[in-house]
């Protein structure tokens, strides 16, 4: 059985659809790669597993942001969309509106999304813990490291006092912070952008939890130290055998790290493989897209890349066809006429042309 | 109590800064349209416009000489009884015997003259002081830098007495009267003009485009009037409209302190407050008019106030 | 964080000095200059000259502002035209009184308001919030004198339930220790003092601290908002921590920080507004000291008035600046 289960995952806020459907599962000590654009609703998968979300007042919800939905026209190479000015994206920046969320997100056979609070709260942290971005803003600036490590052995693990800074200093020293015991004491600001990172993932692996989410853990360091911490990621999920779900718009990284990929697009997993599977034969024309964004070194100074063109606004309801269509280089006839499946069991793709093309 | 205001004044002078950046035009009807759509700001406008209109068609509206007094015939001024609200005389009478209804309508325009005065001083000279600092410190080389923080630190001496304290100060140097009033609570509000309006200037000054109008070679002096000056006043019109309110309380606390108008005969709403406060358990009608439209007034100048205040700040705006 | 003291006390120093400079400018620009309004109407040229003597008044400008300066250095403020006993004594007299009204004010404004702007935050868009949010806009447009005066006749005139006015029931025996009756009452045991002063306590802290309590609600409120939308307390959150240690340790010690402010400028615009409080209550504080000497212009009253006010002022800002580097460790630990 796998680790995680997600099963149709629904997230909307208000009448915008952020998460539209999204299955996939982890399977016990797998790193399983979740990519996409900004916008595709990757970010709020995460914290719908979590139960981050903000919660919806019923009945008192604020008013919807305008969909970023356009109307279908017909195809006949008019598949052209308007283009909203908001797109709805992760929980932070909508503090209230809170989410609503459905489907189901079994972790070992327990479904998360209707856990009572008390009892997710005892799973968070714990069981399955979360890397968020931004790791300066995602560390409390008034309270010592020291003590937001702690904290969270004192809250699983029932380590105290002296035992739990033992151990906290053992966990930085782990993740790589050199003279861990004087760094115990020490603010957020005073670290640089790479050591915070450090303590989060020190927080994060701190009751090594089984489940890791990690959300675009490297987006906001230098190159030079997102290897570092990739490298890092991957040592600790090794010797522990716990399973990494990644969280990433950056295929680089999925293939460095990842066992298996699922590729998002509009709140909906479009194409799942295994990574050399993935990068041998992509097969939806999104993913040939994204794989076409990157610069490759062994392609010649003067062959163009390959941009997607548009942008993630410019969508159409999956449930009226594929939502990639308006930007889509193969559109045809078949892809807006109503809801394209996910095909095939190992290399599964949601694309009704997959057969013409290849 | 103004005082308590700084941290938003300085948040003030940063959305401003913020949203000028992005197009100027747009932004302000921007905000309009947001403006249309609050309660809050309608209440406020709705509360002030009715206010104004009350205190400039006043004379035509009050049924009787606010003045005219009915001595001995009804009005007991010993035994504190007072005719309550009947039909010739809707809010009924004072103790010197004037039709209170009149008094109230009469009051509206002496009131706001003393706001608006007020604020008006307040506003011009601290603008003066404000926009000298930041000008000098800005532009002024090594000796403007110093003009402008012998300035400033005033403006922190000044900022750190009490707004009460101060205006009770100048009472006391000129007697009482209603120009001490204008004059009192006006000064009081300078020091908190004065550093809005230099920390918004600044802002300005460090913004995009005025260091782009530098390195066009456009004279200095043009870009603080034409570029740094106009953009550099939405905060401080917001202010205004805050202080408005402030300068009508503040104006009541100066006259119940018996530094107001000492004409008996003039009907403005502080004194009429402060007055009746002798006969508050007898005839508690009589200070209860004037203050509650004190309040609404109040409270629609502040709800107008901080309405638009929140229609300029991204921060709020974010959370909406 | 020494460093950081040391620069707080200069830059003070240099505001209570530039204070002393607008004082003595007030001093001399009043009404007919200072030695009129020392002397009788009727006084003589001679005793006129003698007075200006005495004052310096014929140096030069900077020698007397000096002798001024020194004058309160000395706490010299001159006697109070009115009582005609030195302003000082009268001040330090009446100092406890004010300090205890307004402390009880900060208490009930804190208090009431901290739990309730959390509150409203939390409950964002519900009832509760609307009326927290709409009761302190009204709060800080009532004139805070009518609000006591109305407080007196409906609660204490009319219903009876508490004292007019005074701080002690008349001819109640009393040990003074701290001047601040209700303290002194915990401290000697005489809990019925204690007591009696509490409830002489209510109104007039009640009315004293409806400003402070609107400013506190709001500020908390916004404050608490900011923070809850931050990343740290999703992070929080993340780490499954129970929601008394979030709000603790993530929320509130993270909204503190402008709340602290607000509650330093607060402390200094009570003493004003206790003026208009204490006169409604005769509490015989600095207040309605003050209000007499406003009315009998009293000069070098009012002069030690503003000046004992502006130093606690001034004190005060300290206090809330160093407190806000205890707070908050970017201010208190550089990198």
């Amino acid at each position: 059985m796998a680790l995680l289960e997600v099963e149709d995952l629904r997230v909307a806020f208000g009448a915008a659809t952020a998460v539209d459907g999204v299955s996939f599962t982890v399977d016990e000590g797998k790193v399983v790669g979740l990519v996409g654009e900004s916008g595709c609703g990757k970010s709020v998968t995460s914290l719908a597993i979590m139960g981050l979300l903000p919660k919806g007042r019923p009945g008192k919800r604020r008013k919807a942001e305008p969909l970023q939905v356009a109307a279908a026209e017909p195809v006949g190479g008019a598949l052209k969309a308007a283009v909203p000015q908001s797109v709805p994206v992760a929980g932070r920046g909508r503090k209230d509106g809170g989410a609503e969320v459905n489907g189901r997100a079994a972790f070992d056979g327990v479904d998360l999304l209707t856990l009572a609070p008390s009892a997710m709260r005892r799973k968070r942290g714990r069981d399955l813990a979360m890397i968020f971005q931004d790791p300066l803003s995602s560390l409390n600036p008034v309270v010592p490291i020291g003590r937001q490590i702690t904290e969270v052995l004192e809250r699983h693990r029932g380590l105290k006092g002296d035992k739990a800074s033992k151990e906290a200093a053992n966990l930085l020293d782990r993740v790589g912070i050199p003279d861990p015991a004087r760094r115990l004491k020490e603010y957020p600001h005073q670290l640089s952008g790479g050591m915070r990172q450090r303590v989060l993932i020190a927080i994060a692996v701190a009751c090594k939890p089984r489940l890791l989410i990690a959300d675009e853990p490297t987006t906001a360091l230098d190159v030079t130290i997102q290897a570092q911490i990739l490298e890092l990621l991957k040592d600790l999920v090794d010797s522990e055998g716990t399973a990494l779900l990644m969280i990433t718009h950056d295929l680089g990284v999925v293939a460095g790290l990842c066992d298996e990929v699922n590729v998002l697009y509009s709140g909906r997993v479009v194409e799942s493989a295994p990574v050399r599977e993935l990068f041998a034969r992509p097969t939806h024309p999104y993913t040939v897209g994204l794989l076409g964004s990157i610069p490759r070194l062994d392609l010649g100074i003067h062959e163009p890349l390959t941009p997607i063109r548009g942008s993630i606004a410019d969508v159409i309801r999956w449930k009226d066809g594929c939502a990639f269509a308006p930007r889509c280089d193969r559109v045809a006839e078949p892809c807006v006429a109503g809801e394209p499946a996910l095909v095939g069991a190992v290399h599964a793709h949601r694309c009704v042309m997959a057969e013409e093309i290849a | 109590m103004t005082i308590a205001k700084i941290e938003k004044l300085d948040r003030l002078v940063e959305a401003t800064a913020t949203a000028r950046d992005a197009q100027s035009g747009s932004l302000v009807r921007q905000s309009l349209r947001r403006l249309r759509r609050s309660p809050m700001a309608v209440t406020g406008a709705v509360i002030v416009g009715l206010f104004v209109i009350v205190a400039v068609l006043g004379p035509l509206l009050a049924p009787y000489d606010p003045t005219a007094q009915t001595w001995g015939r009804e009005v007991f001024l010993n035994r504190a009884i007072f005719p309550g609200p009947r039909a010739e005389n809707w809010f009924g009478l004072d103790h010197l015997g004037r039709d209170m209804f009149s008094r109230m309508i009469i009051g509206a325009r002496q009131t706001l003259l003393v706001g608006v005065v007020a604020t008006l001083i307040g506003l011009l000279a601290g603008a003066v002081i404000g926009g000298v600092a930041a000008a000098a410190g800005t532009f002024g080389g090594r000796w403007g830098e110093r003009v402008e923080a012998v300035i400033m630190r005033t403006v922190d001496v000044a900022l750190a007495i009490p707004m009460l304290l101060l205006a009770l100060s100048v009472a006391a140097l000129l007697g009482p009267s209603l120009s001490t009033v204008m004059i009192a609570v006006g000064v009081a509000q300078i020091p908190i003009f004065a550093r809005l309006l230099r920390g918004s200037m600044l802002a300005q000054a460090h913004s995009d485009y005025v260091l782009s109008a530098i390195a066009l070679g456009v004279p200095k002096g043009r870009i603080v009037v034409s570029h740094i000056l106009p953009n550099s006043l939405g905060p401080v019109i917001v202010q205004a409209t805050l202080v408005l309110a402030t300068a009508i309380i503040e104006a009541a606390a100066l006259s119940y302190l018996g530094l107001g108008n000492p004409d008996p005969g003039s009907a403005e709403w502080g004194t009429m407050l402060a007055d009746a406060q002798r006969f508050l358990s007898g005839a508690p009608q009589l200070a209860i008019y004037p203050a509650v439209a004190i309040i609404v007034t109040a409270l629609g100048f502040t709800l107008l106030g901080e309405a638009m205040r929140e229609s300029l700040d991204p921060r709020l705006r974010r959370q909406e | 964080m020494l460093r950081y003291t040391v620069k707080r006390l200069l830059q003070l120093s240099v505001a209570l000095l530039g204070l002393s400079l607008l004082l003595f400018a007030w001093f001399k620009a009043l009404p007919g200059g200072p030695e009129n309004r020392l002397l009788p109407e009727n006084a003589t040229d001679q005793q006129r000259e003698a007075l200006r003597a005495s004052l310096g008044l014929d140096d030069p400008v900077w020698v007397q502002y000096g002798e001024f300066l020194g004058r309160i250095v000395r706490l010299d403020f001159g006697s109070s035209l009115s009582s005609g006993r030195p302003v000082a004594t009268e001040l330090a007299d009446r100092l406890p009184a004010t300090i205890e009204l307004s402390l009880a004010a900060m208490l009930i404004a804190v208090g009431v308001g901290i739990p309730l702007g959390y509150l409203a935050a939390k409950r964002r868009g519900t009832w509760l919030d609307f009326t927290a949010v709409s009761g302190s806009l009204l709060g800080t447009c009532i004139p805070i004198f009518f609000l006591a005066a109305m407080l007196k006749v409906v609660f204490a005139q009319e219903l009876g339930l508490l004292p007019t006015a005074f701080r002690l029931s008349a001819g109640a025996q009393y040990t003074d220790v701290t001047g601040l009756r209700v303290l002194d009452g915990l401290i000697t045991g005489e809990f019925d003092v204690a007591w009696d002063a509490l409830l002489h306590l209510v109104l007039p802290a009640i009315a004293l601290a409806s400003i402070p309590l609107a400013v506190i609600v709001r500020i908390t409120r916004a404050s608490v908002l900011d923070v809850v939308g931050e990343d740290y307390v999703r992070t929080a959150d993340a780490k499954g921590l129970k929601p008394a240690t979030i709000r603790g340790r993530h929320v509130m010690r993270n909204a503190m920080l402008p709340i602290a402010t607000i509650i330093g400028l607060l402390l200094g615009s009570l003493f004003a507004g206790a003026v208009l409080t204490e006169s409604v209550f005769a509490f015989g504080g600095i207040g309605s000291f003050v209000y007499q000497a406003t009315t009998e212009r009293d000069y070098p009253a009012l002069m030690g008035f503003i000046l004992v006010i502006a130093v606690f002022y001034v004190v005060i800002n300290l206090i809330v600046d160093l407190s806000y580097g205890f707070l908050d460790p970017r201010v208190r630990v550089r990198k």
